[in-house]
């Protein structure tokens, strides 16, 4: 039987590859090393307007800009995003004053007499500073105050099991993980390609914090199954035991639920490309996370190599323990 | 055990015709009596409702801001123009403070006619461009040729305005330097009141719903959706507000001939669902679906060669349109009403003319429901401040007793209740009697109150979708999930086999009752649920799944195919249980903050996550397992192989061999 328990320090390296770069490239200011900012905040989350426009020919993006610049938006980012079709986005454009126009009219106005946009076919996003910052606020408690819950219910869920509260914190240390894995890589694709995150992001963020917990516990129920029958066996063994067991289930699931989100990002539009590509990130970090992070973090728990590890967090400790953890 | 499973399969069976027969219906109405009648009709495919990002229209979040307001009175009437240039330059305290983000509002604006001085200030100007441009030289002899005439020009001035700013602190120095500095450029103040609008109250938050509920009917879009929101929010969704409106003037009067010819020449030209409006003999105004520029203009060609030469022809977008009306202050205004003649039985008034007084909500003081002292219903407390008290005595002096007179209260030139006056009122205090019940005159005081102290509203979200970007999305997003459903049957039965079919009706059966649901509760449908409907997807593939490989691990190990079927299930229940739960307390949870995020983006999608959830674990453990019976029942038990890919002794030893 393969050996999957044996190598998890390298699992954690891997998802660290992913995550660490993430982190960095969040924390990095805007425009480093030539380089765009990192998450890009979408206006669901910094402010700002947002023009979702269709040409009836082919324009590109620097007419669109020069246009912008025209009338008065220089700051507008212009960006392709199907055929002919476009996203401009810029401050918050003001409202009609009395008897006049709103400046996202003027705006259309001038877009379809000199470049050919079609007016039906407009869709159109405004957010103030207000609704900003609070969005990202509420998303992070709703997250902290899920995984509270989920932690009390697979500790009760598990109650059979000696340490239950141990399968509990590694369900969320799973959920922390694929949070983290998310956000790192859209903040790399916001560096690498300016994808922008919106509120759907959030909701996909949420989304996958559920489909991760559901995934995690399959697997964990394997592992309950096995401890209860075989008290006396090693958790490691008995971990490496259910993985294999659970293996086919977690790739087919994983599989089938990939199928449909890649059917949807091929054929749907542009209006839930950021919550389909989460959600298939997820759901592919969700099963990595469920065998390869929660389920190995059991054992090492087990096995005290996280009190070894944290214990040697001291500078020079903490590498040695790092190669001693590797060196097996 | 067969007989419970005939049983079983008929309960799936009536389900699953109920469920299809709430879609097949694009409208249902059923009407029981002692039971809430259900009323479920939508505009989407299978009668589904759907939200604005799938049909187009516009979402507008409002959040009522705080403010101070100054009310100011000048002796003597000064010119708008200075009043808006002297508060542009005014600067506060030490740090020279600007007046920021305020607005003006003029009350009794007039005009004057004043001369015009010659202007040596603008020769200067012209002379110091022509010389920047080289050119001077000929430019200077032309202003000399010009020679200086006298000229008038009327002039709007005003004597009594309002300034309104950001909520400023008490001891903020724009608050306490504002009446020396207006008295200072603009003269004297006869009265000055400062009036703070802190964070709404919950009577307040309800008068401005009346008042955008009010105005939103008016503009008559279908369906619209008004809600408080938070404490001090109002969500509007104008669902197919996603059209136009163009206001027309011709330069001469049209008939009705005229209009007859105007709706053929403008669908003619491409205008779709079009309703005319008349304003006056000369101008209409046309509402219509249509927003693109061309097929304006070629309309704008043709009304002016078939009806007559057109003077004005202005489109706006319907959504701007709807923000200009929902953003409008509104207007409270007593009227002095005369009565042409009374009806003999009842004494109502009929055929009345009103008359302004120029009496208006900023003239109330208070307005606040109370119960009768005298009687036993509910009264309406009015105190006008002391312009207002003026107004009033002198109004209910003259009309007091008369039986043909009414004070006639309006609200946006919606008239909302006209009584008698009974006595000559000389101290503003008052009140409206008229058997009203406790609720009745507690909306009539929060209509008069929001009449009166205006929560200004600031528009704090956008979202518009036009509907033809709507019915796209919608396409694509149903051509999408087919196509992923398909592929995900493609795998089952390929890899499954036999237990693939099962699972494949499973889905299908799933996939219809989440819809029914979706119909039944009703939940508008918006792109977001779709994203929660495609995981609860994954998931109900996943209970198959889990029950599925636990069978195929029983027949691995030698058991005949009914009972690895049993077991299987018993094996599968708990992990199908307890990663069920989990996400349903995430959605819970998310339920519980969703109010808050995204304005109900959240909820939705943690709705219908909740929704697929719970139906994924109705339709593995009941349907799936009913189905898997049945089969066995019917003779298809014996056949192994076609449960599971790979079975025979080998994989049994091996995988026995593990445990």
């Amino acid at each position: 039987m393969l050996d999957i328990v044996g190598k998890r320090p390298w699992y954690f390296l891997f998802s660290a590859l992913i995550i660490i770069p993430g982190i960095i490239s969040m924390l990095l200011p805007p425009g480093w090393a030539t380089l765009e900012s990192g998450l890009r905040p979408g206006i669901d989350f910094s402010s700002g307007s947002v023009l979702n426009v269709t040409f009836s020919e082919e324009v590109d993006e620097g007419q669109i800009y020069d246009r912008m610049t025209a009338l008065g938006h220089p700051e507008a980012l212009v960006q392709l995003v199907g055929v002919n079709n476009y996203f401009i986005r810029t401050d918050v454009l003001a409202e009609a004053q009395a008897g006049g126009l709103s400046e996202r009219e003027i705006i259309e106005r001038d877009l379809e007499e000199n470049l050919g946009l079609i007016r039906e076919r407009v869709e159109f996003d405004s957010v103030s500073p207000i609704v900003a910052a609070e969005t990202v606020r509420v998303a992070f408690y709703a997250l902290a105050a899920a995984s509270v819950f989920i932690l009390l219910y697979v500790w009760y869920a598990f109650r059979r099991v000696p340490k239950a509260y141990r399968y509990g914190v590694s369900a969320v240390l799973a959920l922390v993980h694929d949070v983290l894995i998310i956000l790192g890589v859209f903040s790399i694709l916001g560096r690498v390609i300016g994808f922008e995150v919106n509120s759907m992001f959030i909701v996909g963020l949420l989304i996958v914090a559920g489909y991760s917990v559901n995934d995690t516990i399959v697997v964990f129920d394997r592992i309950r199954e096995n401890v209860v029958r075989h008290p006396d066996r090693d958790l490691g063994g008995l971990v490496n035991l259910s993985i294999m067991e659970s293996m086919g289930r977690s790739l087919n699931t994983s599989l089938t639920t990939l199928f449909v989100l890649v059917a949807m990002l091929l054929i749907g539009g542009p209006s839930i490309r950021e919550l389909l590509l989460c959600l298939a990130i997820g759901a592919v970090a969700g099963t990595y996370s469920s065998i390869f992070i929660a389920s190995q973090f059991l054992v090492m728990w087990d096995r005290g190599e996280i009190r070894r590890f944290g214990r040697a967090a001291r500078p020079a400790g903490a590498v040695s323990s790092l190669f001693s953890l590797f060196g097996r | 055990m067969r007989a419970r499973s005939i049983r079983l399969t008929i309960v799936i069976l009536m389900i699953l015709g109920l469920a299809i027969a709430a879609l097949g219906f694009r409208s249902i109405n059923i009407d029981i009596p002692g039971l809430p009648a259900l009323d479920r009709e939508g505009t989407g495919p299978l009668g589904l409702k759907l939200g604005l990002d799938l049909s187009g229209g516009g979402h507008l979040v409002y959040q009522a801001d705080t403010g101070s307001r100054f009310d100011v009175t000048l002796l003597e009437p000064a010119d708008l123009e200075d009043i808006s240039n002297a508060l542009a330059e005014f600067r506060f305290g030490d740090d020279l403070l600007p007046l920021e983000d305020y607005q003006v509002f003029p009350r009794d604006v007039s005009v004057v006619q004043r001369e015009v001085p010659p202007e040596p200030v603008a020769e200067d100007a012209e002379d110091a461009e022509g010389a920047e441009d080289g050119e001077g030289e000929g430019d200077g002899e032309e202003e000399e040729e010009a020679p200086p005439e006298p000229e008038f020009i009327t002039v709007p001035v005003a004597s009594i305005f309002q300034v309104r700013t950001p909520l400023l602190a008490p001891d903020d120095p724009r608050r306490s330097g504002l009446r020396s500095a207006i008295e200072e450029s603009l003269g004297q103040i006869s009265l000055f009141q400062v009036t703070d609008i802190g964070e709404p109250s919950i009577d307040q938050m309800e008068g401005v719903l009346d008042n955008i509920t009010r105005r939103v009917n008016r503009f008559g879009t279908e369906e619209p959706i008004i809600q408080i929101f938070g404490d001090d929010r109002v969500i509007v969704q104008l669902p197919g507000a996603s059209g136009s409106t163009t206001d027309l003037v011709f330069s001469e009067a049209v008939g009705s001939e005229g209009r007859a010819a105007l709706a053929v020449a403008l669908e003619g030209a491409g205008y779709r669902d079009v309703t005319i409006q008349r304003e006056d003999e000369a101008s209409f105004r046309i509402l219509s679906a249509t927003v693109d520029g061309e097929v304006q203009s070629a309309a704008r060609a043709a009304v002016s060669e078939a009806v007559a030469p057109i003077q004005s022809f202005s489109v706006i977008s319907a959504i701007d349109d709807a923000k200009a009306l929902i953003g409008q202050t509104a207007l409270l205004e007593f009227k002095e009403r005369t009565c042409g003649s009374l009806d003999p039985f009842t004494g109502a008034c009929l055929d009345p003319t009103d008359a302004d007084l120029g009496l208006t909500g900023d003239d109330l003081d208070r307005a606040e429901a109370a119960a009768d002292p005298v009687g036993v219903g509910w009264v309406v407390n009015l105190q006008f401040d002391s312009r207002g008290s003026d107004i009033f005595s002198d109004l209910t002096r003259r009309i007091a007793g008369v039986e043909t007179k009414r004070i006639a209260v309006f609200m946006d030139d919606q008239e909302i209740i006209a009584p008698v006056a009974r006595a000559w009122i000389r101290d503003g205090s008052t009140q409206i009697s008229g058997d009203f019940t406790r609720e009745e005159a507690r909306t009539l005081a929060i209509q008069l109150e929001s009449g009166r102290l205006q929560v200004p509203l600031k528009l704090i979200q956008e979202s518009d979708v036009d509907a033809l970007l709507g019915s796209e999305s919608l396409r694509n997003s149903l051509l999408a999930g087919l196509v992923g459903l398909g592929l995900v049957l493609i795998f089952m039965i390929s890899y499954y086999r036999m237990a693939g079919v099962v699972a494949a009706c499973a889905l299908v059966f799933y996939a219809v009752m989440v819809l029914a649901v979706f119909k039944l509760i009703p939940i508008t449908l918006e792109l977001a649920h779709i994203g929660g409907f495609i995981l609860s997807v994954g998931m109900a593939v996943d209970a198959n799944i889990l029950i599925f490989e636990r069978m195929k691990e029983e027949v691995r190990i030698g058991r005949t195919l009914a009972s690895s079927m049993e077991v299987g299930f018993s094996r599968a229940w708990p992990a199908i249980r307890d990663s069920n739960i989990s996400t349903m307390i995430t959605c819970l949870v998310l339920l519980w903050f969703g109010d808050r995020l995204g304005g109900g983006l959240v909820t939705g999608v943690a709705i219908s996550l909740f929704i697929g959830v719970a139906a994924s674990m109705f339709t593995a453990v009941v349907v799936s397992r009913n189905l898997l019976q049945l089969m066995a029942f019917v003779g298809l038990g014996g056949r192994i192989n076609l449960f599971t890919p790979e079975s025979g002794p080998r994989a049994t030893q091996s995988a026995g061999g593990g445990r």
